[in-house]
Parts: C-alpha cells; structure tokens; sequence
C-alpha cells in the first residue's frame, strides 16, 4: 500500500532508499566521482540524485565518502540474533509495562523473520504487539497469532473507492482479516483510525466506523490525527508530499468524533493518550 | 493558542495527541510551583544580590594570630578563629526565620590568606610574579568565570572586583593587601610550596601543573569538604554541654600522654566562646532591629530571633525550628573556619525527624509552616559563596557550592529511611526551586513506591535534583574501602553523599529527646575527595603520542618514552607510565600540602563535630575521625580518552587504514577547523572549517566512525573496562600522608571544559579547545547513537563500587515525561539503570531551544536553573563553557 499522508515515506519500499539532508551536505562531490552507477552529480551549486539510477546499492560508496553526514541509508539488515540481543538488552530498562512493538512499512510482508522474532519474545515472556494496515493474506496472520498479545489495525476508509485511490489498495482484503481477526484471535485487537480532514472524517464514514465495531463485538478505537511531521523525509527522498494539502484536525473536531463512538458505547482515545 | 496559519504548520494542540514530538516552540518545563511569599521575596532578594567580599575576618584572624607568636599551633588557631567569629559584623534580613550568615553582606564571604594569599595580589606586584613561577596560575589563565546573575566579574565604581567573582569596597583593598602580605611566606600554600619542591620529580610536578594537566593543588584550595557535616553534638548537648564535656577531657588529659589531646580540648573551648560571642551579636543586633521597626509582625519576628539565638547560644534545641536554626549556625560556623567546597548536611530530614514529629503530635507546627521553613533554610543555602581562586570557584565549582541534602536510603536496622518530613523537603525544593541544598535521592528497594514518584515529579521539574543515587552500589564501596577501618553494615546505612557526588562514611548517632533515643545518621569521615585533583586523561594521551611534550606550550612535561609506538600495547603502557608518574609526583606533594594545612590551620569546628574527636582528642589531620581512607585520585575526560584509544587502535592498528603519524599531523591541525579558542563556542557542533578542511576530512571521518563508548559496542566498552580495572587497583598504590591508600574517584565537577580548552583534537575527532565529555560515564555528546539503553549497558560494564562514584548525565526532552504515564515510565527507567550497577544519575529535563535562548537573552532567564555534574546551578553564573556543553549534551526525545 502507499498511502498519500504517509509518515515513514522511507519505510514504502521493501528495500532502504539513499536519504540526502541538503542542509549538511558541503558540496565536496566526493559522493559523486565514487558512485559507480552514476546517479550523482553537482550542478549549479546543487547535488542531484538520479533515482532511475541510484540502485540503493550494497557497495554503498557514496555513504562511505560523505564526510558531512549528508547521505545515509534509510534501513539496514540486521539478523535475527543481534535484533534479539537489542530486545533482551533493552527489556531490563522497560519495566513491567513494556514490550515490543513492530511497524513499518507492513511488518507482515516479512513473514519467516517477523514469526520467528515474535515466537522467540513470546517464550521469554516479551509482550509482543503489531502494527498492520490489514491488507495481506490472512495465512499471515494465522502464522503469527499464537505469539502476540496486542494487534494495531488500520481501519483507513470503509468506502472501497476511495480506499483504493488514497491507498492505492481497495478495503475488501483488508475488512475480512479483520473480520475473522475479532473472531480468531484470543490477544487485544485494537483498531485505528489515521483521521485526515476531508478523506475519511465525514460523519458517514464515522458511522460506518461504529456499526462495523458493533458487528465485531469492538468496544474500543484509537484515532490517529494527521500530521506533517514526516514532511522533511519526503524532501530527503526527493519525493513530493501530497498530505501537506490536507489540514490537521481541529481539537473540535475531533472531540465531536469521540463523542460519536462515546455515544454508541466506544471508548475513543486521540493520538497517543490511549490506556496502552 | 490557535492562529490561523499555513495549515501545514503544526499546532500545539495537535502535538499534544502524540508523546515526543520536537515543536517549533520551547517546550516548557511541565510542573511549576510558587514559593511562600516570605521565601519567594527572599529568593528574589537573593537574585538581585551580588556576591561581596569583606575583610572583617581575616583582619581579626591575622590580628590575633600575630599576638600569640611563640602559642601551640592548636590554641593560636583557636584564639584566631575565636576573634575573627567575635567580629563578624552580623547580618540579618527582614522576613528572615533562620538567621546568620557567613558575614555580613547576603552573599558575603571573605578571603582566607593564612591558606593562600598569591591571588589577591595585583599581578604587577613582585609576590604574585613569584606565585606565576611555579605554574600554579594556569588553572586561572584557561578558566572562563559565568558573566551574568551575581558573579562580579570587573570593578564598578567604588567596588573592586577580585578573583575573579567577588566584588569588595574599594577602601578595604588597602586591608586586604596588607593583610595578604603578612602571610607570604607563612600560608599553607607557601609553606607547602617550600617543602613540596623536595620530593623527587617536583620538576614534573611543575611541569604538569603548568600543563593544566591537574587542575589543582588541594591542600591550600579547598582543603575541607567533599564530605558530610555532623550535626549530633551540639543538638544532643548544646554549646555549653560540648564545652563541658571537652572541660573534664582536659582535666584527664593534662600531663597524660598522647599528649596533643589536652590542647585540642582547650582548643574546641576556646574556639566555641567565639561561636558564643558571634551568636549573641546576631541576638544584639535582632533586638536593635526590632527597636527600629514600626510592623508589629516583623518586630515581633525578631524579638523570636533573638530569644532563639540567646537560648542557642547555651542550650540544646527546644523544637524543630531551634533544631533547624541550629543546624544552620554549625553549618556556616564550618564553613567560616576554611575555604570548603562540599560540605553537604548529609540526610538533615532524618536528623531533625524526631524533633519535627514532637512538635507536629503537640500540634505546635504545621507543614505549611514546615514548608516556609524549609524554603526559606534553601535561600540561606543558596547565599552560600566559596572564596578561592577564578580557577577554583569558575573551573571547577562553577560557583556551585555543593551542599548536597540527601533524602532516603536506609535506617539503622535497615528499613527505608524515608519519612514525611524529606517529603516536605522534597516539595519545598518543588515550590523554592533554588540551586542549594542539591537533593540526592538515596534509591534502595525498599524506599515506597510513592516516595519516589515525589522525587521523580521533582526531577522532573527540571531543576536537575533530585540525582538518582544507588544505596547498594555505595554501601559496597564502603565497606570495601572502610571495612578495613573496621566499617561494618549498620554502619555503612549511615551514609550520605558529601558534596557532589563523593560517597562518604557516616555514623548512626544516639540522640536523646525526651526520653527517646533516636539514632541519627550523620559525617564521620573528615574531606573525602582531597588528595590529586583532576588529571585530564586526553592530556595524558596526548602527551603520549608526542612523546612527552605539551605541545600548546611547546614545554616537556613528561621523560621521553622514545617507544616507537608500534602496537596498541605500546600505546597503552606508555599511557600507564606517564599517568602512574602524574599520580606520584601529585600524591607526595599534596601529601605535603595537606600535612602543612593541618600544622598551620587545623580544623577545630568540624574536628569537633567528626565522630570521634571528642572522645580522641585528636582532630581530623590526626586521624580522630572514624574513618580515615578518604584521599583518592579524580580523573577528567575519561570517555573522550576511551574513544581516543579506541579510535587509535581500530585506524591504526587493527585496519592499519592511516599510520600514528598521519593521525599525529591531523591532530595538530585540528583536522582542519579554527580551534574552539578562536570561535569562542566550545561545543563540537558549531566550530568553523578551516581553508584546509577537506585534506583532513578523510582522516576526522575515520576518527568520528571509531567505535565510541556509550553505544553498547564491546570493543570500546572493553578499553573502558580495562581502563576502570586498572585505574582502581593502580591508586591503591600510593599512600596518603595517613599511611592509607588512595581510591579511585570519578567525579570531574566543570573541569572538563577548562581541561578541554588547552587539549589539542582528540583522535577521537574532538577538536582542540572544545569540551571533554562530562561526568563520569556520560557518552560524548552526539557520540551515543544507539539511545539511552545501549548507554546505560556501556556505563555499567564495570563494577561501579570499584569507585567513589560514577556519574551519569542525561538531558531529556520535557515531552518526553510528560504527565502521570511519563513520571512512571521515568521511574522505570531511572530504577532500570541503578538495578544494573549505575551508581548516579542525573537529568536536564529542558529543551536545549529554550537553552540557546537563555543564552541570547539572559536577562529573561535569571531564575533559570541546569544541571551540570553532581551539582544544579543559576544559568547565568555559567561560564560560556559549561553553558555550550550542557546545550550539546545528546537529548533523548524518546526512550528505546
């Protein structure tokens, strides 16, 4: 999927992409003369990088000769091991309430590495959650149900069309993992709302929102409000950002919407003020 | 506040939906809470009072002290203290509930000369030229003094600025050299001076002196502190029960050996007739104020003061508020017998608990009056000033003068020691937010749950206290250095943090009140952090890699190692060599020093005070305290040496991609960028390239990518290792004039940036002139990649009880902690970090925008308070320094 006010651009593509922070970049062109697909070069005081042919390459020697720290790569590959090493390092300083969480991009495209992980955190007692949009085959899911605690899904818009043109995805897959989801996973399913003004606030959507919970049994939702925050990484990418034409949502606005799920017995929570 | 405004522009009710996210605005400092309006006119009054200087003292003293040429050390000292503190000009301010005062102006002090008299001389006069010889101003020359709040930094009009900090009347120079002058050739620093050149190596002494690769000498300097009070004595008997008690040891003691005891008791006599005498002047003066004022209240207020000071001035305290008012009068009569730095009241909740609980059962006192007490006992704190050199009070102490109030730990019998009146504390500290007392809070198991979210909600005021300090890492390193002093566990419970971070023994004293007894915990350990002062571990290596030469002076500090320097082995030992003959040379002369302080001016208030020098005889410089294996070895710039060495190893020898003297020559170029002297910004982030900037950047890329402590990466995390090993056990190896061994020490107070200053780069890619890393196992700022728990793995891959301390220094976003979630998430992490081994941990809960902002327009930010290193001080009495390294500091604006 690839949704419009997306905020992790660099997180899209299954492979890392070449970010490039013009503010640190000194302009040596070192970058360039080393590049062997010759995707960069200076001019007119500017450093161009041509995506068509920057293969994101494992070489990796335009990163190798930035003395500025202007060019970096936005993922690595990490093996199982020294991921879980990280985890079991850093689970003596969560405290009792703390515990992994894997987003993306759409963790659930890597299914054999992600099911493993989840099944090793779930033997050392590592409370374990997801993040998806939903929209993969429901074998994914079934693979990694046993292991997790916590599930995040991604309830964008209820109209298919519109689903389609913002996410370039349609909502069918998606609403019927989510389906057997509420009925065949034992662990807390939560879903969410990205609330972007004038693409699925409208009180149809909403209501849809609340009969659709109403039919899964779901007594709570987590509206996520749109923000631009990922703005600077779409200009690193030298990608244009079309979620910047969509407002914030008011305060008002939003507090009418929990109201709505409040009233048909939904509790609401906004942003990152949720009881989780 | 809602504008209309590009609608792509985030607006602060939409970033309150989400946790950490870095505004456009300052983010402010979540809680804020008012003072009581008598505290809050205090502490304003204080703000606008600038420190003062006067001569009162030393007139008296060096007066007095001449009369008895030919008297026992002892008594002449007495007799000298006593005259001073019987004409101390008393100083009392309207509203004051607790009175007294170092002297008379509100941030007064005065010089002490018969300690160090050089300094106050003009430097065109002959003696000071002398001083100048031997190195000993270096510190001073490399040292930036804060510009702003109360620091007097150039003359005004009829007031005369000295050391840098002090401003003194201008008729009273005239008195002030004179009284220097009579003391040349006599004072502990030149006496000391004069026997210190006999030990062997005095000439590399000298030499590292002049280097700045140790700050200071602390025999003359600062020879107290460090160390935690007692107050036991004069609560459990009084002034005149201590006076009595020392009239029958002298008569059992006089003609009968040891025989140094009947003039130390006739000594602690003579010199409590003078503390007599200086608190009844205070009552004189409170009763003639009194007769002058018209208000019926503030008339009355110090009719109380003086019926309290005339009762104190004999008897033991009647309730919590004499208790507290005594307290303070030792407090300051320690301070005014000798330039200390550190004198901490220790856990001063727990001691005064059984008289605060008396007066709350009988319904006498309530905790709001509790609060203002205590705020208004913070602002007598906070007026606080040490008198020493630029390079002391600016380099080290940053103006700080560390009284460090330690709230829970545990009990004699070894329960939680938390109590209700340390919460009270605690929330005086919220609502008077003032730099004195620092708090630390002593975490052990066993502390309640609610206890500690008080503290957090206090740390997360973002006055930087209370520091999160473990029960259990300390209680280990005493009983494995005091154990042998014959410490054992009950006792080890007893003890507090003395000065800003320095783990001090202390006792558990049997305090009798109305039929009771209370075991009171309290100091009994004279200075725990005297001996060699700083050495500025980059300096060491530095001098390494040039084979023994200063090269900012271009003077041979060290012999010739002439090793080739061909393997990482090679570099490490010539390292152990050159830092193990550093520690020598200091070790013998301040050895020295010290010996000489204790020969011209013995303490005799704190000796009194110190558990068990009322029972010896013996005061503190001949071993009547308790506990004696205080001398230790401070080090600075730990981390960036760590990194060098780390740096060194993996480029030159490991992956041999640039050879020793490549890396030498980009050093001393600077890699290319104007030194940090040139831009007047200390900090790495904003130095300027230079024309030859691109011949180094292959080299300074290098260096910047070596592994880096505080990143959970096992190859520097091993150097650290090997280097903490080795450190702790190498001190052990030398002996203090006491004929014990030192300890290791990790606390670098501000001295890591006048340090910084004369260092060349680092091979680290720290570039010349800039800061070191701060604290102790506080990653290089911008260097910790892997967020705050790979930094905290880092920090605890040694054993930290192998030390006095660590200290660890964290700045977090205040969005971060933000609301009831972010305290417990904070209290999870903090107790995460202390379970692991971490000793110490302290926190600048500020956005650095607002830190940068201060430092553009410090007139908005007077009442601005920061955290730099064991210690929390005013914004704008920081020198630039300090102020640019704390806005480096990595800000976490996220956990894991």
């Amino acid at each position: 999927m690839n949704c419009f006010w997306c905020c992790n651009p660099e997180g899209i593509s299954p492979k890392p992409a070449l970010m490039y922070s013009v503010s640190k970049c000194i302009l040596c062109g070192e970058c360039a003369g080393k590049c062997e697909h010759h995707a960069i070069n200076i001019e007119d005081g500017k450093l161009n990088i041509s995506r068509s042919f920057c293969l994101s390459c494992e070489q990796q020697n335009c990163i190798d000769e930035c003395y500025s720290g202007a060019l970096r790569l936005s993922g690595y590959e990490i093996s199982l091991p020294k991921l879980y090493g990280i985890i079991r390092r850093d689970r003596q300083y969560w405290g009792s309430e703390g515990g992994l969480t894997l987003t993306g991009g759409e963790p659930l495209l890597q299914l054999d590495f992600v099911k493993s992980l989840l099944q090793k955190c779930h033997e050392d007692y590592i409370h374990t959650a997801i993040e998806t949009c939903g929209n993969i085959p429901w074998n994914n899911f079934q693979e990694v149900i046993p292991y997790l605690d916590w599930i995040f899904f991604d309830l964008k818009n209820s109209d298919s069309n519109l689903h389609l043109k913002a996410t370039s995805a349609d909502n069918k897959l998606i609403l019927e993992n989510a389906k057997r989801l509420s009925t065949e996973f034992p662990g807390r399913l939560i879903f969410r709302i990205p609330l972007i003004p004038g693409f699925n606030d409208s009180e149809e959507n909403i209501n849809s929102v609340i009969s659709f919970l109403k039919d899964t049994g779901r007594k709570e939702i987590n509206i996520l409000p749109l923000h631009h925050l990922g703005r600077e990484k779409y200009q690193m990418l030298q990608k244009s950002y079309t979620g910047g034409s969509h407002p914030v949502p008011v305060k008002e606005s939003l507090e009418t919407i929990r109201k709505m799920f409040n009233a048909s017995g939904v509790d609401c929570y906004i942003g990152s003020e949720t009881p989780f | 506040m809602r504008k209309d405004q590009d609608i792509s522009v985030q607006t602060d009710d939409s970033l309150n939906y989400y946790g950490p996210i870095p505004g456009e605005g300052i983010a402010e400092r979540e809680l804020k809470k008012a003072p009581t309006p008598r505290a809050g006119k205090a502490r304003q009054t204080y703000l606008e009072a600038k420190s003062s200087a006067s001569v009162e003292f030393p007139y008296w003293y060096t007066r007095r002290w001449e009369e008895l040429e030919g008297e026992v050390p002892v008594i002449r000292r007495a007799e000298a203290l006593k005259t001073a503190f019987s004409h101390l000009t008393p100083g009392i301010m309207p509203g004051e509930l607790l009175a007294m005062r170092k002297a008379g102006y509100l941030r007064g002090s005065f010089p002490l000369p018969w300690l160090s008299e050089a300094f106050f001389l003009s430097k065109e006069d002959d003696l000071y030229k002398e001083a100048q010889k031997a190195g000993k101003a270096s510190a001073d020359e490399v040292t930036t003094m804060g510009q702003g709040g109360g620091n007097v930094t150039k003359s005004i009009g009829n007031v005369i600025s000295i050391a840098g900090k002090f401003g003194l009347r201008k008729e009273e120079m005239p008195i002030l050299i004179k009284t220097a002058k009579r003391w040349f050739n006599k004072s502990v620093d030149d006496v000391g001076h004069k026997y210190e050149q006999l030990i062997p190596g005095y000439q590399t002494k000298e030499e590292i002196m002049r280097a700045v690769i140790c700050m200071f000498d602390s025999g003359y300097t600062l020879p107290q502190g460090r160390e935690v009070i007692n107050y036991y004595y004069p609560l459990q008997f009084g002034i005149e029960g201590i006076k009595n008690i020392c009239r029958e040891n002298q008569d059992k003691s006089a003609g009968q050996p040891p025989m140094d005891r009947l003039y130390f008791y006739r000594a602690v006599i003579i010199m409590l007739e003078g503390l007599q005498k200086w608190i009844m002047n205070y009552a004189v003066e409170a009763r003639f104020m009194a007769s002058l004022e018209e208000n019926e209240t503030q008339k009355s207020e110090y009719l109380e003061i003086a019926e309290r000071l005339d009762w104190l001035a004999v008897n033991r305290p009647r309730s919590f508020h004499d208790a507290l008012q005594l307290t303070w009068i030792f407090h300051v009569a320690v301070l005014n017998e000798d330039a200390i730095s550190g004198l901490s009241p220790g856990r001063l909740g727990q001691v005064l608990y059984p008289y605060w609980k008396e007066d709350i059962d009988k319904g006498v006192l309530s905790k709001e009056r509790t609060i203002e007490l205590l705020e208004c006992m913070r602002v007598k704190f906070t007026e606080i000033d040490c008198f020493a050199s630029m390079g002391v009070v600016g380099g080290v102490l940053s103006g700080n003068t560390f009284n460090n109030l330690c709230i829970g730990g545990l009990d004699k019998d070894g329960n939680s020691a938390a109590n209700e009146l340390e919460e009270l504390i605690l929330e005086s500290a919220m609502s008077c937010d003032t730099p004195q007392p620092t708090l630390s809070l002593l975490f052990d198991e066993k502390l309640p749950e609610e206890f500690l979210l008080k503290g957090v909600e206090c740390t997360k005021i973002g006055t930087g206290y209370p520091a999160w300090i473990s029960n259990r890492v300390a209680m280990e390193f005493l009983l494995n250095n005091y154990g042998k002093e014959g410490m054992q566990t009950e006792e080890a419970r007893a003890w507090a943090i003395g000065g800003c971070l320095e783990t001090s023994p202390g006792s558990w004293m049997p305090l009798d009140l109305n039929g009771k007894r209370h075991y009171i915990p309290g100091g009994s350990a004279p200075a725990t952090s005297v001996g060699v002062h700083f050495i500025s571990l980059p300096k060491v290596l530095e001098a390494v890699l040039f084979n023994g030469i200063d090269k900012r002076t271009g003077r041979r500090v060290y012999p010739a190692h002439d090793s080739p320097l061909e393997s990482y082995e090679e570099i490490w030992t010539a390292f152990k060599q050159y830092f193990s003959l550093t520690v020598e040379v200091l070790t013998l002369a301040n050895n020295i020093q010290h010996d000489i302080w204790g020969k011209v001016t013995p303490s005799i208030v704190n000796s009194m005070l110190k558990p068990d020098c009322l029972d010896s005889g013996m005061d503190i410089s001949h071993k009547g305290s308790r506990y004696n294996r205080t001398f230790n070895v401070e080090i600075c710039g730990g981390v960036n040496l760590v990194n060098s060495l780390a740096s060194v190893k993996k480029n030159v020898f490991d992956e041999k991609k640039i050879s020793l003297k490549e890396l030498r020559a980009a050093v001393e170029a600077n890699f290319g960028y104007l030194s940090a002297l040139e831009t007047g910004s200390y900090s790495l982030t904003e130095q300027v390239k230079t024309g030859t900037f691109k011949d180094w950047m292959k080299i300074h890329k290098l260096c910047l990518d070596a592994p880096k402590y505080g990143n959970d990466d096992p190859y520097a995390d091993n150097i650290f290792r090997d280097w903490q090993i080795w450190f702790s056990k190498m001190c052990e190896n030398y002996r203090s004039l006491y004929d014990e061994p030192l300890y290791s020490c990790q606390i670098s107070v501000s001295t890591h940036a006048p340090m910084g200053a004369v260092t060349l780069a680092t091979p680290d890619g720290r570039l010349c002139g800039t800061t070191f890393a701060d604290g102790s196992v506080s990653a290089y700022p911008g260097s910790d990649k892997n967020g705050p728990y790979a930094l905290f793995n880092s920090a605890t891959c040694y054993n930290h009880a192998s030390s006095q301390n660590s200290q660890l220094n964290m700045k977090i976003h205040p969005s971060v902690v933000k609301g009831r979630e972010g305290s417990r998430k904070f209290l999870e992490m903090i107790k995460a970090y202390l379970r692991r081994g971490g000793f110490h941990a302290q926190f600048n809960i500020v956005d650095s925008r607002m830190l940068k902002d201060a430092q553009k327009n410090p007139e908005k930010y007077r009442g601005l308070m920061v955290r730099v290193a064991g210690f929390t001080q005013y914004w704008v009495e920081l020198g630039k320094q300090i102020q640019d390294e704390v806005i480096a500091r990595t800000e976490y604006e996220q956990f894991g």
